[in-house]
């Protein structure tokens, strides 16, 4: 038997936090706080967490301090939007059906992940979207962080079977903001369904975001995730998908644009365990001044998963000499009839298409901008919903004016 | 137009330009030949504002400002044009929407308004049909998957879009079939008029039947050695290069 740890790094996150005011399980808090007993903040030594360090967790101030978002927004017009306002779901909303927001005990949903135990224990709202027809429905969860605050979001989408959904998670805060934000999102798609979820992450400069996305895909099911790490001090990204029907479609795409200290890591995982289905994923960024990126990707196929296609790539651009990236991809397959490719690539924007641009007159900036936005362009073709697509791409050239 | 003197340039240590001298005046047209490796792309590179070249002597004054003291799309503001020997391929870029913000770079950087949508495809439609460009192509993204002669003519249509003072045309004519060297050389004849002039790199006399030079330059190790008219080249074409080579030592 392990021995319980004290003096942790979560023992002393954990004194600046208040436990969830939402009703809890004596069994999932048994659990939650049974993982955190026997943790501390990961190390280099933890393979997962080799390149990605949160010490600097424990400096954040949750003072709720305001610090208004100069330019709030929203993502899809006709979207059904929730307003949560650090943390909690703002009073006063109209009920939308099919979406959940008050609970009289947390669904029993957990990993063994410490960070998912501290976002049951600490729970700031439980929310739960579900799709029952093939409306194709967008519903948009808009976080707004207005102050330094600790936030636990607990997400349930349930993607009914047949049925067809869009979830937009919207993440933003002050450029000035220091929160510390942590997410657990439970994804269940079923039997032919079809499920997009389109998040943004549109932090603070001095924001913690760590989120965790367990998916479970059902027969004949489709399912995209697509990331959009635009902001923050520190990004990560755990998605967990787990494909336990024949003939799945499963697409994740992300985009992300680093500068200044900001670190982004994007873990991915897509487990096959059966036969007959299709996965393709493509990350793309451009890395500027002394931020960092890191990138795993790993695709399990599973013994008896035979006729799998998977494609994975991870491609980076350097914009400065400081600039960081450690990508890597990682396939693991024990089935034999399967066609799988990965392919990883870090460099520099291509010096003579800059000189070429340049020498037709647009300045050195204007070529930069224009080759950066072909390169996550990409990205952006596989991104079928208009209006996430235009945010981003308008995203992008920001990060460049700015 | 253009006034190049006693040009030294350097790249890696190594010197490729070696005192090199040319003015070129409005409405003219210049011809460059010369054996390969003499300098003639470095020539091009340096004016159009390649940085890895340390100019070590010389100097270069263009429409009267000193040109080596721009940068490269200042240069291209102030109406300089490079079509390059060897396009790039930019994957994802396409051709119409990068011109249409050269276009209004330049337009900014002389205090005019930007051009409207209207006029610039109505430019795109009127400056490809010069070079026979299939409008699929203009619009494509820049030179990707073009072939070699495509990627001459798009040299040729971009120019066309900039109306350059001076246009810089390095082996444009290298890899053309006879067709299409007569379309090239039929836009760059087009576009010709008093006001601009055109710097036309070149291996082959057949080129100068189309494009009528004023001067034909020889450039050998990093410097113009002989000038002449158009006749110079067609002797060039029939006795190479040995006959300068030699004369320049003795002299
Ligand atoms: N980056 C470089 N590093 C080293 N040497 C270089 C570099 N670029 C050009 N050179 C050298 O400079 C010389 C002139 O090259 P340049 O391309 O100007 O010749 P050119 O006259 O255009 O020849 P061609 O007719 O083959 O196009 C050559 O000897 C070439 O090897
Ligand atoms: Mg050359």
């Amino acid at each position: 038997m392990e021995e319980v740890l004290t003096q942790t790094k979560f023992d002393i996150l954990r004194t600046g936090l208040r436990p969830t005011a939402l009703n809890i399980s004596d069994a999932l808090k048994e659990k939650a706080n049974n993982v955190l007993n026997y943790s501390d903040f990961p190390t280099r030594k933890n393979e997962a967490w080799k390149y990605t360090n949160v010490n600097g967790l424990n400096k954040l101030v949750f003072d709720g301090k305001n610090i208004p978002i100069s330019e709030p927004f929203t993502i899809a017009n006709r979207s059904k939007k929730i307003h949560i306002t650090n943390g909690q779901v703002s009073e006063g909303q109209s009920a939308i059906p099919g979406v959940k927001t008050s609970w009289d005990v947390l669904p029993e949903f957990f990993t063994d992940d410490p960070f998912d135990a501290l976002n049951a224990l600490y729970c700031t709202s439980a929310i739960q979207v579900e799709f029952d027809d093939s409306e194709n429905e967008t519903i948009e969860l808009i976080f707004e962080n207005t102050a330094n605050s600790a936030i636990f979001p607990r997400l349930f989408i349930q993607c009914n079977k047949g049925a067809k959904g869009t979830v937009i998670l919207n993440f933003q805060g002050a450029e000035q903001n220091a929160s510390f934000i942590n997410v657990s999102t439970y994804v269940n798609v079923g039997e032919n369904a079809n499920l997009s979820i389109h998040k943004i992450q549109k932090n603070g400069a001095d924001t913690f975001d760590l989120q965790r996305e367990y998916v479970d895909q059902a027969a004949n099911s489709t399912f995209t995730m697509n990331t959009f790490p635009l902001s923050g001090r520190l990004t990560r990204n755990d998605l967990k998908i787990n494909v336990n029907g024949n003939n799945c479609e499963t697409f994740m795409n992300g985009a992300y644009t680093l500068k200044g200290k900001s670190h982004c890591d994007n873990h991915t995982t897509v487990d096959h365990k059966v036969a007959h289905c299709y996965s393709k994923e493509l990350y793309k960024g451009v890395i500027d001044d002394r931020a960092t990126n890191v990138f795993n990707g790993k695709v399990f196929v599973r013994k008896d998963a035979q006729k799998i296609n998977a494609f994975q790539s991870n491609a980076n651009i350097l914009l400065s000499d400081t600039g960081t990236v450690n990508s890597k991809p990682e396939l693991e397959i024990y089935a034999d009839d399967v066609k799988c490719s990965h392919g990883s690539t870090t460099g520099q924007l291509d010096d003579e298409a800059v000189f070429y641009l340049r020498s037709r007159g647009l300045s050195e900036k204007a070529a930069k901008e224009l080759l950066v936005k072909a390169f996550l362009g990409e990205v952006l073709e596989e991104v079928e919903n208009e209006e996430v697509k235009s945010y981003v791409e308008a995203q992008i050239e920001k990060h460049f004016s700015a | 137009m253009i006034e190049i003197k006693n040009l030294h340039a350097n790249i890696e240590g190594k010197e490729i330009l070696k005192g090199l001298t040319l003015t070129v005046n409005a409405g003219e047209v210049h011809a460059i030949m010369g054996p390969n490796g003499a300098g003639k792309s470095t020539l091009a590179s340096i004016l159009a504002g390649r940085e890895e070249y340390e100019i070590t002597e010389g100097e270069v004054t263009f429409e009267g400002a000193d040109l080596l003291d721009l940068s490269t799309e200042e240069r291209a503001h102030l109406g300089l044009f490079l079509a390059f020997q060897y396009p790039v391929e930019i994957p994802g870029v396409s051709n119409v929407n990068f011109l249409r913000t050269a276009i209004n770079e330049t337009r900014e950087a002389k205090g005019e308004d930007p051009i409207s949508a209207k006029e610039f495809m109505a430019m795109v439609r009127e400056k490809s049909k010069i070079v026979e460009l299939d409008s699929k192509l203009a619009s494509r993204s820049v030179n990707e998957g073009f072939s070699g002669g495509e990627k001459k003519r798009n040299e040729i249509f971009q120019m066309a879009m900039l109306n350059p003072k001076l246009a810089v045309l390095d082996e444009t004519d290298s890899g053309l079939d006879i067709d299409a060297l007569r379309i090239v050389a039929n836009g760059v004849n087009t576009l010709k008029s008093a006001d601009n002039a055109s710097i036309v790199i070149t291996h082959y006399q057949r080129l100068l039947d189309y494009i009528v030079p004023d001067f034909v330059h020889v450039l050998h190790d990093g410097k113009i050695v002989k000038t002449g008219n158009k006749d110079l080249a067609l002797e060039l074409e029939e006795k190479g290069y040995d006959w300068i080579k030699e004369e320049t030592q003795v002299g």
